[in-house]
């Protein structure tokens, strides 16, 4: 199909009407951006293959900016030699009119639905069911009309790649023969299964073969039943065979058991017989071991009797001689008791002066210790007690400063001091050298001194205001000093002088040495009292009282304690004693002395104590030896009374001595006869009892294994014909019949389903075959022509073009290697070539019948001038058997293509 | 005045086949067996209301000795029928004495007293009647001896009816080659019998003495067994008036089923029609059985048409088999061709013409060019999902596009 001419009005930017014709072979629609180029281009699709009542966001666009008008196109185009013209008007009153020119003229052909129906059929496409028309309704326009923007087709998805090898293959596959495979393969579907061509599921031919293998397979188990059956019948036979051969045994066993019997029972004759001889030999040999014994019995007994008779006698005599020891003993018992007796007097007396020596003892050290102490501490208390007395009255009398006075009359001295140096710094001083003895009399502040100063001596004096020398023979040396302040430091002075008097007056000095020592003793005095009280205090802790009354208590003790020695006790003496020492030293010695006759006495009394023991003891033994020797006795006279009565008993056949041993003789010699007949018949036992017993006994054994087996037989017999007959009653052969009639039957539908099957199978083989051969031969020539046009452009780089089964390049394999590579890894420039000529290449296989519109939308803006040279070549010459429209805004790049036609859009 | 005469009249059957397996009958089989029980207690009725004095069933009573025991207890009560006439039954070679004999099987001791299994070779002399069996039980499958040779002519009880009763083929000169249980056909002179009354081959077979008299004859099965038999499905009713007399014989008809063998051209349309309204003439199809071998050329037209015939054969007739083996097929290439275009189905086609030249059956009956035919074939060699389909497979493949191609059309 090659569009001729397209007009719109009311479309986009054209909302004045615009027509563009093209022509056969190259068309080069030129304009600025946005002039319309693509609008108009879009126009030819939409036209085409949109329903006129689409109401499309696409359709809605197409409505002149601020409008309401409606979109309006007519698209001329020509498709298998005829001429056709389709109108559309879209939205508002919507229409669609196709039209074909007969005769140079126009003539209706449809109007509406049907007109869109049959311009998307004429152009190779179709109309959608629904919604705005997409890539895969526009027939070869899907591949051949590219976008802008677009480089390879290959981006296309896989439903329109799907469509793509519909479109290819239906250039070889006509509507006609699309149906009659359309209906083979669903009817392949229906038996077999697409991969592995099995009979499908549910389809008769599987259903039947189901069917068969069932049967077969109870056939089998019908066989193996009937093998079963066959197997019992003759195992049936076998037991039958077996039971007459056992019959036949059973009838021999039977008449050798009858004789056995009969035979038997002589033997039991003989046995009974031999048994009776048996028991008569039996009976003498009692009757006579029973006479022997007796006779043996009664002599025995006589003997024992005599013997226990002399025993008895013997332990007669011994028990006397017992008795006379026993006696003896009894006595040295009693001396021995009262031996110890005198023994535990004398300690009883010892002990009872023991003690009282103890008493005296403890009482003397009491005196001795306690009472000498407390008495001692007592005196010692009231002597310190009357020198604290003594201290106290010291330390009254003694006029002392105290601590505080001390340091006061300390301070008022030091004042004094300092005022008195102070006036004599101020006052008057005289020295005088004595060239000559001088006397007389000196007044120093009108205190007269006497005045001797040996010749060649120097001496020195002080006043406060006056001094007056008296000299004899010499006269008076008068000197006073009138100063004030002399007078009122003298006044101070003099009054600190009163003042120090009278604080110092009640001591006797005015040293402050002295005062000090005084103040020394006085701390003396009441420190010793203080350590003297501490003393009493120390040895009196209870009080003094306290300790007058304990030393009275200890007196009371003590005189208790002697009252407890009676009077007639020679230790009574030491109570009045003044010697306590030499009485305590005596009360020791005695307490030794007593202790150790004490000691002496009761080991003295264990020996005895000792003797005693061993004595009862040997009374004792004596005692149970009487006794052993009495029930020895009473044991023998109990004997002796039993023999005797036995031997009555014994006696009381009335037979005499010697008429029992001839009848004990008797019955020897009838045992004698007896035992020689026993052994005859014994003899005789292997051969006329055992032997036959043992026949009988053989017999019967072979009779009863007989039957057993018999039965046995029968048992297994009867087990088999049940089974036989369970089997026989289950209808094997009736089914088997069926089953065989049936699987007949099925095996000839099988052989006709089969060769359906295998027929329909066969049909789409060869179809399945021929399409792709024939396939082949198409899609064959796109890839050569596409490598050959490849290599056009590019050189000799890439040696093959590999197409996929979308048709599109999918590998490119570059010259000497033995790999290819991959569309992708090509740069987009290439791409962009390669699609260009793969459109080319496809559009001119798909124009093997008829002419096909190719349009590109600003092809090869990457693409370099040698190679936009070569591109261009190919295309003028594809363009003779091909309508191209190419939409450009670089015109200038296509100038080169000398026959195309130009279609400027807008102003340019 | 029969006891004064001493004239006997007794049915002869034998090879009553029951338990017969009909396996190329399919699910009919089940049908066929049950019926031949309902011939034989038909023809028990039919013997009492003909007053015969006894009942011989000269052997194959069943098909086999395996044949299930609830078969026994139906013939024993099919038996029953007859009661109080006395019935002789000889074992056949189907169901012979063997040790896993049916007749020796415990249900038999059930069986109605005026029933007795001829299981002895020996003379066995009938109640009140001058009559005496000779009856040739038979011991094993097969044997090449004659049964019947133990019949002695010196017993001969003067006045009495001699009637043996045998299992085999009638030794025939040139008849049959090589027969199972030869029986001399002069045995009826030779034992001095007044009929011998023979089983084993299921068609009505009277053997003529020299003397012209048929004392010897085949009674054949009283219900078909299988396509191709003639004179079946009979049962014979014997009168002999005294000892030495010549049998009357009168061939009972009382078969149930109808086993019927066609053989038909059909060449065109025309004739399949003509056949058509042939089978809607057959009367009781749900009694018949039909086998028919078609033959001719014919177009696929035919042979798609053929196709429903046996669907409706298969519908009406109890049983319906056409052997279409012989029918070939003429296809109507120019026309498959002619009706659509499209290289992929022309070369189908041609594909398909050049398998069926490769068959020997069908390579008359196409005319492709045989340069086009050697390169089809050529190019399926290397397909290998194509193989090597069988002449039957290819002619069906052929119709199978036709059809295609006609809904296609449409």
């Amino acid at each position: 199909m090659i569009v001729r001419k397209v007009q719109v009005e009311n479309w986009g930017v054209f909302r004045s009407p615009f027509e563009a014709d093209f022509a056969d072979g190259i068309n080069i629609v030129s304009g600025l951006n946005e002039v319309g180029k693509t609008t108009m281009v879009d126009a030819i699709r939409i036209c085409l293959f949109e329903k006129h009542t689409a109401r499309s966001h696409k359709i809605e666009s197409l409505v002149p900016w601020g409008t309401t008008l409606s979109p309006y196109v007519i698209v001329t185009f020509n498709t298998k030699d005829e001429d056709y013209r389709i109108e559309k008007r879209f939205l508002m009153s919507p229409s669609s009119r196709l039209e074909k020119r007969v005769d140079d003229k126009w003539v209706r052909m449809a109007e509406g639905d049907v007109a869109d129906y049959q311009t998307a059929q004429l152009a190779g496409g179709e109309v959608p069911s629904r919604g705005a028309s997409r890539p895969e309704h526009w027939g070869l326009g899907q591949v051949l009309w590219t976008k802008q923007g677009d480089t390879m087709p290959a981006r296309l998805n896989q439903e329109t790649l799907d469509k793509l090898q519909g479109i290819v293959s239906s250039v070889v596959t006509s509507h006609e023969e699309g149906r009659l495979f359309d209906i083979l393969w669903s009817k392949f579907d229906q038996v077999l299964t697409t991969k592995r061509r099995e009979p499908k599921a549910g389809s008769p031919l599987h259903s039947l073969l189901g069917e068969i293998q069932r049967l077969e397979d109870r056939k089998g188990d019908l066989n193996n039943k009937w093998a079963e059956k066959e197997q019992l019948e003759r195992n049936v036979e076998d037991f039958q065979m077996q039971l007459a051969k056992e019959r036949e045994e059973l009838q021999a066993a039977d008449k050798e058991f009858e004789e056995a019997t009969s035979e038997d029972e002589q033997a039991k004759t003989h046995e009974t017989e031999r048994k009776k001889i048996d028991a008569d030999v039996n009976a003498l040999q009692q009757k006579w071991d029973g006479l022997h014994e007796k006779v043996e019995r009664i002599r025995k007994l006589k003997v024992e009797i005599e013997e226990r008779e002399e025993q008895s006698r013997t332990a007669g005599t011994r028990l006397e001689i017992l008795e006379g020891e026993r006696d003896e003993i009894a006595e040295k018992l009693v001396t021995n008791k009262k031996e110890l007796e005198g023994i535990q007097k004398d300690i009883e007396l010892l002990s009872e002066s023991l003690k009282h020596v103890r008493i005296a003892h403890d009482t003397i050290e009491k005196e001795r210790r306690e009472l000498v102490g407390f008495e001692g501490r007592f005196q010692k208390a009231e002597k310190l007690k009357r020198y604290v007395k003594d201290l106290q009255k010291n330390l009254e009398d003694l006029s002392a400063p105290s601590r505080e006075e001390l340091d006061r009359v300390r301070r008022m001295h030091f004042e004094l001091a300092e005022k008195e140096v102070e006036l004599r710094s101020i006052g008057l001083r005289v020295i005088l050298k004595a060239v000559d003895e001088i006397s007389g009399e000196l007044y120093l502040d009108g205190k007269k001194m006497e005045l001797r100063t040996p010749q060649g001596a120097q001496e020195e004096w002080e006043a406060a205001q006056h001094i007056k020398m008296v000299v004899e023979n010499f006269g008076e040396l008068d000197i006073t000093s009138g100063s004030q302040d002399v007078r009122e430091l003298q006044s101070e002075v003099e009054q600190l002088r009163e003042n120090f008097k009278k604080a110092t007056a009640q001591y006797g000095t005015v040293e402050i040495g002295s005062l000090e020592k005084l103040a020394e003793r006085r701390d003396r005095l009441e420190r010793d009292i203080q350590t003297t009280e501490q003393t009493v205090s120390e040895l009196a802790s209870e009080g003094m009282e306290e300790l007058r009354k304990q030393i009275t208590r200890l007196r009371q003790s003590i005189k208790d304690d002697w009252q407890k020695i009676p009077d007639y006790s020679p230790f009574k003496k030491f109570e009045v004693e003044k010697d306590k020492e030499s009485a305590r030293a005596e009360t020791v010695s005695l307490m030794e002395k007593l202790e150790d006759d004490v000691g002496h006495l009761q080991k003295q009394m264990r020996e005895t104590g000792q003797e005693q023991n061993g004595i009862a003891e040997d009374l004792e033994g004596k005692k149970n030896e009487i006794q052993e020797t009495r029930n020895a006795i009473e044991h023998l006279t109990g004997e002796q009374e039993r023999s005797r009565e036995y031997l009555e008993e014994l006696e009381q056949d009335g037979l005499s001595t010697k008429e029992r041993e001839s009848e004990l003789k008797e019955a020897a010699v009838e045992l004698e006869r007896k035992k020689l007949l026993l052994e005859r018949y014994v003899e005789e036992k292997e051969g006329k009892e055992e032997k036959p017993a043992r026949r009988y006994k053989k017999a019967e054994g072979r009779l009863e294994e007989v039957k057993e087996r018999i039965s046995r037989i029968e048992k297994e017999l009867a087990v088999e014909e049940g089974r036989l007959d369970h089997l026989l009653q289950a209808g094997i052969y009736t089914e088997a019949s069926r089953i065989e009639e049936e699987l007949e039957s099925l095996h000839k539908r099988k052989k006709g389903l089969e060769i359906e099957v295998y027929a329909i199978n066969l049909l789409c083989n060869l179809v399945e075959f021929y399409g792709r051969q024939i396939l082949e031969s198409v899609t064959e020539p796109i890839r050569a022509r596409l490598t050959e046009d490849f290599r056009r452009v590019v050189g000799p780089k890439y040696s093959v073009i590999e197409l996929d089964d979308g048709i599109m390049p999918s590998f490119v394999r570059p010259a000497n290697w033995d790999s290819s590579a991959e569309v992708d890894v090509l740069s987009y420039g290439t791409q962009e070539q390669l699609g260009f000529l793969v459109r080319l290449a496809l559009g001119q296989v798909l124009a093997a019948d008829e002419s096909q519109l190719v349009i590109f939308d600003d092809p090869l803006t990457n693409t370099d001038d040698i190679r936009l040279a070569h591109c261009l070549q190919i295309l003028e010459e594809a363009a003779r058997k091909l309508q191209v429209i190419i939409l450009t805004c670089h015109p200038e790049k296509y100038t080169a293509l000398e026959s195309a036609n130009t279609v400027p859009v807008g102003q340019y | 005045l029969k006891e004064v005469i001493s004239m006997v009249r007794f049915l002869h059957t034998a090879d009553w086949q029951l338990g017969m397996r009909a396996k190329m009958l399919g699910e009919a089989g089940e049908l066929v067996r049950s019926t031949r029980i309902k011939t034989v207690v038909n023809l028990m009725k039919e013997a009492k209301k003909r007053s015969v004095d006894f009942i011989i069933v000269a052997g194959d009573v069943f098909e086999s000795n395996a044949v299930d025991r609830d078969l026994i207890r139906r013939v024993v009560d099919t038996l029953e029928e007859a009661s109080p006439t006395p019935i002789y039954i000889l074992p056949g070679n189907h169901d012979p004495l063997t040790p896993d004999s049916i007749y020796k099987d415990r249900l038999w001791k059930s069986v109605p007293p005026c029933v007795t299994i001829l299981d002895e070779r020996r003379p066995y002399s009938i109640e009140k009647l001058d009559v005496i069996l000779y009856p040739c039980p038979i011991q094993q499958k097969v044997s090449k001896l004659d049964p019947t040779a133990w019949m002695e002519r010196d017993e001969r009880e003067a006045g009495k009816i001699r009637i043996g009763i045998a299992h085999g083929t009638l030794d025939i000169p040139g008849l049959i080659s090589d027969p199972n249980f030869p029986i001399s056909p002069s045995r009826a002179e030779d034992a001095a019998l007044d009929y011998l009354a023979l089983g084993d081959w299921h068609s009505v077979y009277r053997h003529e003495s020299k003397d012209g008299v048929e004392r010897i004859a085949y009674s054949g099965t009283p219900e078909p067994t299988a396509f191709g038999e003639r004179n079946s499905g009979r049962a014979l009713l014997v009168e002999i008036d005294r000892a030495g007399s010549p049998p009357s014989i009168e061939e009972i008809d009382c078969a149930n089923l109808r086993w019927l063998e066609w053989e038909r051209e059909i060449a065109d349309l025309e004739q399949l029609a003509t056949l058509k309204e042939e089978l809607a003439n057959v009367p009781e199809p749900q009694k018949t059985l039909l086998r028919m071998d078609v033959h001719g050329v014919a177009e696929t037209e035919v042979h798609l048409r053929i196709d429903e015939l046996i669907r409706l054969g298969m519908g009406t007739f109890l049983y319906f088999e056409m052997a279409t083996d012989r029918l070939y097929l003429k296809p109507d290439i120019k026309k498959i061709k002619s009706s659509i275009t499209g290289s992929i189905f022309t070369r189908t086609v041609e594909a398909l013409e050049a398998l069926m030249m490769r068959c020997p059956t069908l390579s008359g009956h196409v005319s492709l060019d045989p340069q086009v035919a050697e390169e089809r074939l050529e190019e399926l060699e290397g397909a290998e999902s194509i193989g090597q389909p069988s002449a039957e497979v290819v002619e069906r493949a052929l119709s199978m596009l036709y059809e295609v191609t006609m809904e296609a059309k449409r």
